[in-house]
């Protein structure tokens, strides 16, 4: 019997969604399963990229790894991946679903920031910089905690009031 | 610095978070509600081990996330002897970034052993540790822990050591002789001279 399974992560920088196949193939004759595709799911409903899924065959992606553009802010996400199989095992699971937050670009600004800090501490002196901080981090924290409890929506909401802060920067900090 | 050295100042930082919290309250409770330090400490620590803790898979050896430990490790500064009672796993080594090490070498030194266990440096009894390092060892950069927690330098009436640099060799000298199975543990920084 096989079990679909994938990671999925977010490079360093932010910006590109890393999926990795792995699911333990020797449970079953690989040639026997024709066809891999992944659907993203975001908070509102819809698919990316423009409402399909994604092509990830085994002839195009055979290392199992796929470099997705997905990020262009910090994403709470329903990621699937869907085999399928030409000669179905009973009890085999050829779908498998994650929900996951994705949230480098938060963890990048506050890298960035804890650095502006010790390069210049009077700037917590700067009128609401500490409560915007503190909003930030508190933001970051709901969406964690969401997304533990699997909402995803949730977890997108508590993103995008944090990236409302981040990405005015010079108004809030 | 090292990934070891970050994750001994977010370990410290996170022990100090809880101690600096609590030291506002326990102020306020005993001034009035007026606490004249500083309330930002807990909170900056947070924002500081958060940050420290996710780029040390991105940003490991980078005079950026050496900035941010070290700011991180100076916030620690006024609870750092409190924290190795809590954590004894914590490291004090302050870090200067803008140092350079000769490449493959670190730049601190480091002793430990249990008496009453086969150790060049100590036995049941003894009072005096002498430490030789080839590389040099900088004037008045040790810091002693016995058991975990640091010991005060030279105060008659406490437990404490007086030490003797020279150029490749650091002699303590304790008031109090060593126990079985007390942990002695010695950082100093080497002079590469």
């Amino acid at each position: 019997m096989l079990t679909a399974s994938f990671s999925a992560t977010q490079s360093e920088l932010g910006a590109d969604l890393i999926i990795r196949d792995t699911t333990d193939y020797s449970q079953e004759a690989k040639d026997t399963i024709n066809n891999r595709v992944l659907k993203i799911k975001r908070a509102d409903g819809t698919l990316y990229p423009s409402g399909s899924s994604i092509p990830f065959s085994y002839y195009d992606y055979p290392s199992g790894t796929i470099t997705i553009p997905a990020f262009d802010r910090d994403y709470a996400l329903t990621i699937t991946m869907e085999l399928t199989s030409n000669a179905a095992v009973p009890g085999s699971k050829y779908s498998r679903t994650i929900t996951k937050l994705f949230n480098n670009y938060v963890m990048q600004f506050l890298f960035a920031i804890t650095q502006e800090i010790a390069a210049n501490p009077l700037i917590l002196d700067k009128a609401n910089f500490s409560k915007n901080l503190c909003d930030v981090i508190i933001f970051n924290e709901c969406a964690k905690n969401a997304i533990a409890v699997s909402s995803v929506a949730a977890s997108q909401l508590a993103l995008d009031h944090a990236y409302k802060l981040i990405n005015n920067k010079n108004l809030y900090f | 610095m090292n990934l070891a050295q970050i994750e001994n100042y977010i370990a410290l930082a996170k022990v100090t978070m809880f101690l600096s919290a609590n030291e506002n309250w326990r102020n306020k409770a005993l001034n009035g509600g007026e606490y004249a330090g500083d309330k930002q400490i807990p909170f900056l620590l947070y924002v500081f081990a958060q940050a420290a803790t996710w780029a040390k898979d991105y940003y490991a050896e980078t005079p950026e996330l050496d900035n941010v430990a070290n700011y991180m490790f100076a916030l620690c500064s006024r609870y750092a002897t409190e924290a190795s009672k809590l954590n004894a796993t914590v490291a004090f080594t302050p870090v200067n970034a803008a140092v350079e090490t000769p490449e493959g070498k670190s730049k601190y030194g480091k002793v430990q052993f249990v008496i009453g266990r086969a150790n060049e440096f100590m036995s049941e009894g003894d009072s005096q540790l002498i430490i030789a390092d080839e590389d040099g060892i900088v004037k008045d950069s040790a810091f002693v822990r016995v058991d975990g927690s640091g010991i005060p330098e030279d105060i008659d009436d406490m437990f404490s050591y007086t030490a003797t640099y020279s150029a490749k060799q650091l002699v303590i000298t304790f008031n109090a002789t060593a126990e079985l199975n007390q942990v002695y543990k010695v950082s100093y920084e080497k002079s590469f001279s």
